[in-house]
C-alpha cells in the first residue's frame, strides 16, 4: 500500500489534533480553576494550581512523549529495524536503572545525570559490541539490547526490593511511568532537551534519510555511517535519559508513534519527524489527561495509558502497511 | 582524466583466514576491467575495499597520489560511482526520493541528471514504492544512483544482477562509452560479457591475484581449468574473440 503522497495535510490534521489535546489538557482537571485569576497572573490557588501543577505537567508530558517519538523514529531508521525502539535497546532500563539507584540514594534532582549517563553508557556498550571488523551488525545491537533490558530489570527490581519501605511505592509508580509529582524544573529540562534533540534530527534529515539507506549506501552516498550514528546515539541518549528521570518507563510511544507516522507520511525524515514530535505528544498528553481524570483523585500509570489507548489504533492502521520495505 | 586507481599490497583478514592476501593492482582509466574468480575468491571485498568501504588490514588503496583514507566521504561520493551488490534499504522509500538522496534534487531537475540512463527507463518507476519494486528493477534503481553524475571512477557489483538481457546488453554498450573518459571496474561471472567487454581483467582465486592483464592472455584454456574447474577455451571469429565452454573439469 502507497502512503499518502501529500505531506500538508498529515501535518495539519496532527497539529489540529495537538493543539485541541493541548487545549483540553490544559482545561480540564483537579480542581476549580478560575481562569480570569489565571490569565492575569494573580497570586491565589487557582494560579499557583494553574501554573505550578498543570501546567508544568501538560509540558512536559508533550515534550516527552515529543522526545520518545523522535527517538524511537531515529533508532529504527538508523538501526534500521522495525522493533528498535528505547525500551529494546535497554536504552531506557538502563536510564531507570541510574534514576532508581540515584533516588535509593536520595539524590533527587542527581537522576538526571545518572540516567543520561546510563543511557549514553549503553548505547555505546552495544555499539561497540555491533561492531565486527568494520561492519555493524543490527542484530547483535539488538540481541545485546534486550539482555542489557533484562540486566538492568533485574538490577532496577533488585534496588526496589532492597530500598526502605517508604520509597518502594514511590519508585513502583515512577517505574510504571507518569507524571505525578513533577518539579517544573524537570518540565523546562523536557522543554531543553526536546529543542536541542528536535532541531539537532530536523538540520540532519537528509544524512537521516541517507543512514537508513544502509551503511554500504550510506558510504556509497557521502555520509560516514559509523560517526554519524554515534553522534545520534549520543543526542538519543540524552533525550531518552531526561525523559526517563522525569517521568519513568513509559513505554510504547516511541514504536508507535513512528510508524504510525510513516504511515501517513512515508519514510523521509523531513516529513516524518515533525509528525513524530506531534503524534508523540498528543499521545502522551492525552494519556495523561485520561490518567489523572478518570480515576481522581487517585492515577493511572501513564505507562499503561500510552500503550492501551495507543496499540488498538495502531494495530488498526498497520494493515496499509507500515512503510518497509 | 588520468587518475590510476591503485592498490598496494592490500591484504584484509576475516578471523584467521585472510579474504584478500597482497593484492598488487594499477587499474587504468580508459577501459572497462572486470574482476573475474569463482564464488567467495574475493570479487566482492576486492571492490569493497576499492571504493573505501572495507579498510584493508595491510597496504594502501589510492587514487592517483591521494590513498583513499584521506579523502572526505562526500569526495569519495562525487569521485566514484559504485553500485554495490545487493544492498537494500530497509525503508520504504519512494524511487524518486531514493535516487534524490545521490542527485540533491527531485522532480524534474532528477530526471536531468538521469538523462543520459535512458536504458535504465527510470522514469516510469519515479512514483513507486521500493517494495513494489522486482528484483531487477530494484537493480536499475541501484544503477541509477550509481551512474548519476559524472563520476570519473564507476566501481561495480555485478552490475547486470537481475537485469533482463536487453537493460543489460545496453548498460555494458553505456559504460564501454562512459569508459572511455573515465574509469570501470566490475566484477561479474558471465566470462562471455567479460571476453566481450573488458578490455583488461583481474581474476581472483581464494584472495589472490591469479592473473591481471588483458583478457585474451588471462582467460586461457589453462586459467579456465586451474581457476574455474572449466573445461574451455577462447575463439576468435572474424575479429570478435568468444569463449566456448564445454564442461567442467573437477
Amino acid at each position: 500500500m502507497k502512503p499518502s503522497r501529500s505531506s500538508q495535510s498529515p501535518l495539519l490534521l496532527w497539529t489540529v489534533l495537538f493543539v485541541f489535546s493541548l487545549g483540553l489538557s490544559l482545561w480540564v482537571g483537579a480542581g476549580d480553576v478560575v481562569w480570569s485569576e489565571v490569565f492575569t497572573f494573580q497570586s491565589g490557588l487557582s494560579s499557583s494550581l494553574f501554573w505550578k501543577l498543570r501546567f508544568p505537567r501538560v509540558l512536559a508530558a508533550g515534550a516527552v512523549g515529543a522526545g520518545l517519538a523522535l527517538v524511537g523514529a531515529v533508532l529504527q531508521s538508523s538501526l534500521r529495524n522495525p522493533l528498535a525502539d528505547p525500551f529494546l535497546l535497554g536504552v531506557s532500563s538502563a536510564s531507570a536503572a541510574g534514576a532508581v539507584a540515584a533516588l535509593a540514594l536520595g539524590l533527587t534532582s542527581g537522576r538526571f545525570g545518572l540516567s543520561v549517563g546510563a543511557a549514553l553508557a549503553c548505547l555505546l556498550c552495544l555499539d561497540g559490541l555491533a561492531y565486527r571488523r568494520g561492519v555493524f551488525s543490527n542484530h547483535i545491537l539488538l540481541i545485546g539490547g534486550v539482555a542489557i533490558t533484562y540486566l538492568l530489570s533485574a538490577l532496577t527490581g533488585l534496588i526496589v526490593a532492597l530500598a526502605d519501605g517508604t520509597k518502594t511505592r514511590g519508585l513502583l509508580f515512577w517505574l510504571m511511568g507518569g507524571f505525578s509529582s513533577l518539579e517544573p524544573l524537570a518540565a523546562a529540562l523536557c522543554v531543553a532537551s526536546l529543542i536541542f534533540t528536535g532541531g539537532y534530527l530536523l538540520k540532519h534529515a537528509k544524512e537521516l534519510d541517507i543512514l537508513a539507506t544502509g551503511d554500504e549506501s550510506a558510504h556509497v552516498l557521502g555520509l560516514r555511517p559509523d560517526g554519524f550514528r554515534r553522534k545520534l546515539f549520543l543526542i538519543c541518549s540524552l533525550m531518552v535519559g531526561v525523559c526517563v528521570a522525569t517521568a519513568g518507563g513509559i513505554g510504547f510511544v516511541g514504536l508507535l508513534v513512528p510508524h504510525l507516522a510513516r504511515i501517513f507520511c512515508g519514510v523521509t525524515h523531513k516529513q516524518l519527524l515533525p509528525l513524530c514530535v506531534l503524534g508523540g505528544a498528543t499521545l502522551t498528553i492525552v494519556a495523561d489527561l485520561v490518567a489523572r481524570t478518570v480515576v481522581a483523585p487517585r492515577e493511572i500509570p501513564v505507562g499503561l495509558l500510552t500503550a492501551l489507548l495507543g496499540a488498538p489504533f495502531f494495530l488498526y492502521q498497520l494493515r496499509k502497511g507500515g512503510g518497509w520495505n | 582524466m588520468e587518475l590510476k586507481l591503485l592498490l598496494e599490497g592490500v591484504t584484509l583478514n576475516r578471523g584467521a583466514r585472510p579474504i584478500l592476501e597482497e593484492i598488487n593492482l594499477a587499474v587504468e582509466p580508459g577501459h572497462i576491467t572486470g574482476v573475474v574468480g569463482p564464488n567467495g575468491s574475493g570479487k566482492s571485498t576486492l571492490l569493497r575495499v576499492a571504493y573505501g568501504f572495507l579498510e584493508p588490514d595491510s597496504g594502501v588503496v589510492r587514487v592517483g597520489d591521494k590513498p583513499l583514507r584521506e579523502w572526505s566521504p562526500r569526495e569519495l561520493s562525487v569521485s566514484m560511482g559504485v553500485c554495490p551488490q545487493e544492498a537494500e534499504p530497509s525503508l520504504d522509500f519512494q524511487v524518486e526520493q531514493l535516487l534524490g538522496l545521490k542527485g540533491g534534487c527531485l522532480g524534474e531537475a532528477l530526471l536531468d541528471k538521469l538523462r543520459g540512463l535512458s536504458f535504465l527507463r527510470l522514469e516510469e518507476l519515479f512514483p513507486k514504492q521500493l517494495s513494489q519494486l522486482s528484483g531487477g528493477e530494484r537493480q536499475r534503481v541501484r544503477l541509477g544512483v550509481a551512474l548519476m553524475g559524472s563520476s570519473p571512477w564507476l566501481i561495480l557489483d555485478e552490475p547486470a544482477n537481475h537485469l533482463d538481457l536487453a537493460t543489460g546488453w545496453s548498460l555494458y554498450h553505456y559504460l564501454r562509452e562512459r569508459a572511455v573518459a573515465g574509469g570501470v571496474v566490475m566484477a561479474l561471472h558471465d566470462l562471455s560479457t567479460a571476453v566481450r567487454f573488458c578490455r583488461k581483467l583481474v581474476m581472483l582465486s581464494q584472495g589472490r591475484v591469479t592473473g591481471y592483464g588483458e583478457t585474451e592472455d588471462v582467460l586461457t584454456t589453462r586459467s579456465l581449468d586451474e581457476v574455474f574447474g572449466l573445461k574451455g577455451r577462447l575463439i576468435k571469429q572474424g575479429g570478435e574473440t568468444s569463449v566456448v565452454i564445454e564442461g567442467v573439469t573437477r
